[in-house]
Parts: C-alpha cells; sequence; structure tokens
C-alpha cells in the first residue's frame, strides 16, 4: 500500500495519471454512451420520451462515474482497466447507433 | 501493488482513494463547505448586515403592503414592462420591488429595484453590502473568475467529495462503533476519531448535499448524453427545459390601456388556496395593458422547490391558470435542490442544516489534520521534510483562516465608511486579505504558537463583534432583545457562542500535548513526534 513512506518511482506516477484520466475522462464518456443508449431503448419502447430518459440517465450517471472511478482505482491492471473503459464505452456507442 | 488490487485489497485501495480524491480539492471544499453553510442564514445575515433594514414587527396586511409596492412602481415606472412586488416574509422584513424596464436609461440599467419599510411606506436607504448572499453565492461562483469557469470547478470539486463519501463508506467496517468513539489527547487517533464522527454523524447530509451539488448543474457537468441524442444547441435545450419545467402560456401586449384589478381579490383567492404558506410575490407582467397578466406565487409548502403559483388575468381578475405540473423525474430533481437549499426549512430544520454544513468543514478540516499527522509520525525521529512543513502550515491558513477571513467580512461590514465607493466589493476584499494574511502569519511563525495566536485573535473578533456592532449602530443586543429583533439578536449571540468555542480550542491549544507539533521550515530542527499510540 501506498503510505507515507512509499517511494514513488516515474512508472507509478504514470500509472496514477493514466488512472485518473481513465476514471474523470473515459468515465465521463463511458456513462454519457451508456446514458445514450439506454436513453434510446427506452424512447424507442416507449416506455419516456427522450428528454426524460436523457434526464434521468444523466442523474443516474454521476453515481455510475463514481463507481467506474473506484474499479479503475482497485484493479491491478492498467490495461485490463483501459480495455475495460474504453471497450464499454465503445460497445455502448456502437449498439446507441444501431437502435437510435 | 498486491496481487489483490492496485493498492492491496477491495478496501485498502478504496481508503488510498479515499484520502486523494478527499485531499486533492480539500481547501476548495472547505471553503465550499463554510461558505455554504452560511448560505442557510443568507436572509438572516443580509438582516444583520444592513442595519438600516426594518425590524420585523409591523401589523401592515399582505394586501396593503402589495398596494403600497404597486403605488410605488407606478409613480416611478409606470411604462415598465414588468412590476414584481416581493412580500416580507419569515425571513425578510422589507418589501422588495422591482421593474423590468421598457427600455435603458441613460445609465445603461434595464430594471430598478428597491427596498419599502412596511410600518412606515417610506423606501429604505439600506448600505450596499454583499451580505449572506455574497457568502452563499461563493460557495458555487467563487469569486475573482468567471461564472462558467468556477461553476466547472466547483463541479469537479464536488465529483471528487462524492468519491471521497463513497469510499469513505467502503472503507468503514464499523460505521455504528465510529459513531460513539471519541478519544481525546491520542494525538493521531484523535484526529482520526473526530474524522469519523463529523463524517458518520452527518453522512447523510453529506451524501445529500454532495449529489444535489451536482445536480444544480445536470447537464453543465455531464452534457454527454444530452449530447448524443438531442445535441447541445439552444433548440435542444429549450426543448430539455421546456420539458421539465412546462411553464404558463407568456402575454402577448395588446398595446390598448386598461386599468389594473385591485390586487386584494386575486391575494384573497390565493390566501384560500394555500391556507398555511406565505404569499411570496405578485408579479404583474404588461402593466397598464389590456393584455396584462399577474401571477401570485406562495412560499414553498412542501419539499418541492418552487413553491405554487397561481396565473390571473390582471384586468379582469379571472384566474387563468395552476402551477403546470412537472414530470416525475423533474419532479425528483426539483425536490434534491430543495433538499440542499432548505427551503422548506424551518427555523429548528434551518439550524440543522447549518450545524452539519460545519460538520462537513470539520471533517474535511480533520482529514487535512490527519493526513498530516499520520506523515509525521511516520518520520520515527527523521527530519520534517519541507512539504510537510508546508502542508502543516496551509493547514492553519485554511482551516482558521477562511473563518477569520469571514469574521473580517463582518467586521468589515461595520467598519468601512457606508457611503464607501464600491463598498460591498470592498467587504469581500477584506475577506480574501484577512485570509491571505493568515496564510502569511502560519508561515513566518512557529507553528503551534501561530495556531495559539489564530484561534485567539478569531475568538476576540467573534466575542468583540457585538460590541463594535453597539459602538456603530443602534441595532445591538440592547435594543433587539428588547424589540424582538431575534433575527439580529441571533447574529450576535452566535457569534458569542462561536467566541467562546474559539477559547475553549485555544485553551486546548495551550495545555501541553502528549505529542508536540514543532515544524520549522528548516528541516534539521525539527522534533520528531514520539510513536503514536
Amino acid at each position: 500500500m501506498a503510505g507515507p513512506q512509499t517511494t514513488f518511482t516515474a512508472g507509478y506516477r504514470w500509472n496514477i495519471a493514466a488512472r485518473f484520466l481513465l476514471a474523470f475522462l473515459g468515465g465521463f464518456v463511458c456513462v454519457s454512451t451508456f446514458g445514450a443508449l439506454a436513453a434510446a431503448l427506452f424512447a424507442n419502447a416507449q416506455w419516456m420520451p427522450l428528454p426524460q430518459g436523457v434526464h434521468v440517465f444523466t442523474l443516474f450517471g454521476f453515481v455510475a462515474w463514481c463507481g467506474i472511478a473506484m474499479w479503475v482505482f482497485f484493479h491491478e491492471h492498467l490495461r485490463h482497466v483501459a480495455l475495460g473503459v474504453v471497450g464499454s464505452a465503445a460497445l455502448f456507442y456502437a449498439l446507441f447507433l444501431l437502435v437510435r | 501493488m498486491s496481487a489483490n488490487g492496485f493498492h492491496g485489497a477491495f478496501r485498502q485501495s478504496m481508503a488510498w482513494l479515499h484520502t486523494w480524491a478527499g485531499l486533492v480539492l480539500s481547501v476548495l471544499l472547505y471553503f465550499i463547505f463554510v461558505t455554504g453553510t452560511f448560505g442557510y442564514f443568507n436572509a438572516e445575515i443580509d438582516h444583520w448586515m444592513q442595519p438600516e433594514a426594518p425590524s420585523p414587527k409591523h401589523s401592515v396586511s399582505t394586501a396593503a403592503m402589495a398596494q403600497m409596492g404597486f403605488d410605488y412602481l407606478q409613480r416611478e415606472q409606470p411604462d415598465a414592462r414588468r412590476h414584481f412586488v416581493g412580500l416580507p416574509t419569515e425571513r425578510g422584513n422589507a418589501i422588495r420591488v422591482f421593474a423590468n424596464l421598457s427600455e435603458p436609461t441613460p445609465a445603461g440599467d434595464t430594471f430598478i429595484e428597491a427596498y419599502i419599510d412596511p410600518s412606515s411606506g417610506q423606501l429604505v436607504d439600506v448600505r450596499a453590502t454583499g451580505g449572506g448572499d455574497a457568502l452563499y453565492r461563493m460557495h458555487y461562483a467563487l469569486h475573482y473568475m468567471p461564472y462558467e469557469v468556477a461553476i466547472y470547478i466547483v463541479g469537479v470539486a464536488t465529483l471528487f467529495m462524492l468519491l471521497a463519501i463513497l469510499t469513505g463508506i467502503v472503507v468503514h467496517k464499523k460505521i455504528f462503533t465510529d459513531f460513539f468513539t471519541l478519544r481525546l489527547r491520542k494525538g493521531q487517533r484523535s484526529w482520526l476519531d473526530g474524522h469519523n464522527i463529523s463524517s458518520v454523524l452527518a453522512l447523510p447530509f453529506m451524501l445529500m448535499i454532495t449529489y444535489s451539488g451536482l445536480v444544480f448543474y445536470t447537464f453543465e457537468y455531464s452534457p454527454g448524453t444530452m449530447f448524443l441524442t438531442m445535441g447541445v444547441e439552444q433548440e435542444a435545450r429549450d426543448e430539455m427545459y421546456g420539458y421539465l419545467y412546462p411553464g404558463f402560456e407568456q402575454p402577448k401586449p395588446t398595446g390598448e390601456p386598461a386599468v389594473m384589478v385591485d390586487v386584494q381579490g386575486p391575494l384573497s383567492v390565493a390566501a384560500s388556496q394555500w391556507p398555511n404558506a406565505e404569499i411570496r410575490f405578485v408579479d404583474i407582467f404588461l402593466p397598464g395593458d389590456s393584455g396584462a397578466m399577474m401571477r401570485i406565487g406562495s412560499t414553498v409548502d412542501g419539499i418541492a422547490r418552487g413553491g405554487s403559483l397561481l396565473q390571473f388575468n390582471a384586468v379582469s381578475g379571472q384566474v387563468m391558470a395552476q402551477t403546470p405540473d412537472m414530470p416525475a423525474d423533474a419532479v425528483f430533481s426539483q425536490s434534491v435542490l430543495a433538499l440542499h437549499e432548505g427551503r422548506f426549512a424551518n427555523y429548528g430544520l434551518r439550524w440543522l442544516y447549518f450545524i452539519s454544513g460545519l460538520l462537513g468543514a470539520a471533517m474535511v478540516a480533520t482529514g487535512l489534520l490527519l493526513w498530516a499527522k499520520k506523515r509525521r509520525s511516520s518520520l520515527r525521529g527523521q527530519a520534517v521534510p519541507r512539504h510537510l512543513a508546508f502542508i502543516e502550515r496551509t493547514n492553519l491558513g485554511i482551516i482558521v483562516g477562511l473563518p477569520l477571513g469571514v469574521m473580517t467580512y463582518f467586521w468589515a461590514n461595520r467598519i468601512l465608511p457606508v457611503a464607501m465607493e464600491g463598498r460591498a466589493e470592498w467587504e469581500l476584499h477584506c475577506l480574501f486579505l484577512a485570509w491571505a494574511l493568515s496564510f502569511a502569519h502560519a508561515g513566518a511563525r512557529e507553528l503551534r504558537r501561530a495556531w495559539r495566536e489564530q484561534v485567539a485573535l478569531l475568538a476576540a473578533m467573534c466575542l468583540l463583534l457585538p460590541i463594535l456592532n453597539a459602538i456603530t449602530t443602534d441595532v445591538h443586543l440592547g435594543n433587539t432583545l428588547v424589540q424582538g429583533d431575534w433575527v439580529r439578536a441571533g447574529f450576535d449571540l452566535t457569534s458569542m457562542t462561536f467566541g467562546l468555542l474559539c477559547c475553549l480550542t485555544w485553551r486546548y491549544l495551550t495545555v501541553p500535548q502528549p505529542r508536540t507539533i514543532k515544524a520549522p521550515l528548516t528541516s534539521q530542527a525539527a522534533t520528531a513526534p514520539k510513536a503514536s499510540a
């Protein structure tokens, strides 16, 4: 654990910086694409009008964003994290393009 | 790094994230908590900072006060596009009149605003002051920077705060035990207990206040979903806001002059519709035109944020429409925002909000102190690194310096000349100057001595504020208590209470501690603390 006496190597610092970007920007893209997909699905199924779906999933997105940040800073391997965040965002976006 | 996760097992990784998510923007979070907490009494602080404003006792009817306001507006701005009269409520004592002008004045003003004393019917000539609203506004719009930039900085800090709270919940195995644990004079352990108690005690408040802080600017902070589905052009925004806040139809001018209905009739209808709420305002659009429309609004009588509205034909006095129903998700977000602002809160609940806000500030402050204390404990006899000495000093500047700045703001309100140019802005300059001086003092003095001196100064400023008030105005405790002006009296008494609490803190700081806190900037001279208990 990175306690007070930990020596921070350059690799460790880059790892933290990359995780920060993945959590902050990657998390944003992830919740946005998921929200867009869900809102479009709900609108197509006529469960919610589009503005309502957009609003509801944006409100939900703040908590999901934190959940993604927690996972990003928990998972051991940076490569898996990057793949998980970027891959899921790409998948959500592709599905959104299909259903909108 | 371990085999389980980035920083050990899940809980350890979350502890690391909790520390850094809370620490990185802690200065900003402390500022937001302190200024936002004062915002719960913004109207009351306004009242204290405007000693010329009328005291609460009057026996004028609502209709008479509304008529007073419209008479003034009709006299001063008969051609205005809109006449608005804000009525005194439980938290404000003057009648606020406001008019949107048809054409800008030679000075470029597009509106006029004034306050009327309901007892005398005369204009209230109050001093220029930022009041409680300036403190409230700073907690989301900061100061000395554009609003558009500030809200995003505050948004990032709020997101970090939400993350810190959620990870903090994960980290705590024994939340219930933490609720009852406070071990005083145990060095680092005492700060940890203090941090836990302040966090756990107000945990529902912290969660609500942080999440709702994000909801205020939902589409500014997270525009992605809207961008992908509806776009972010003005048309899309209009569609979204039209959906969320279905409003009344806007009146159209006919150009035919007409006499406005006596306000008494519509007010009686409104009073019968809302027996438990106060009338908050009467608003006339296109006064003097046959197409004029009147809206009457009540104070919040439930958890919904906006209160209730009734719309009348301003010529015939007939009811045209009631508050339109909002969709469920809009009701949810408005309720969350109402919880954040505490608009529905009576004074008892408002005090609870205030105390919870202070606990939030205490949570950030104890977190800062705990972090520094942990680093000190880990030195085990080694010299204090310069960065740690720097952080320990900035901690003092942050934690005590900001309250010192706020007290200076109140002092400036009484000391600066009433006719001074840019007076309201200078009150705020005084706040930030005092805060900057606190940092300078913390850097120049031996740390423990600096703590004692700044806390002593804060205690003196709090205790002497009512005396300064008595010297410079006639709304001092001797008069306010007799007149029943509990808002101003309460302000002075609260200031004295804080002064006494600061005296207790000062007393605590002067008693020899089990572990010394010495942080000379020359690291060789540092004395390392003993090992933690």
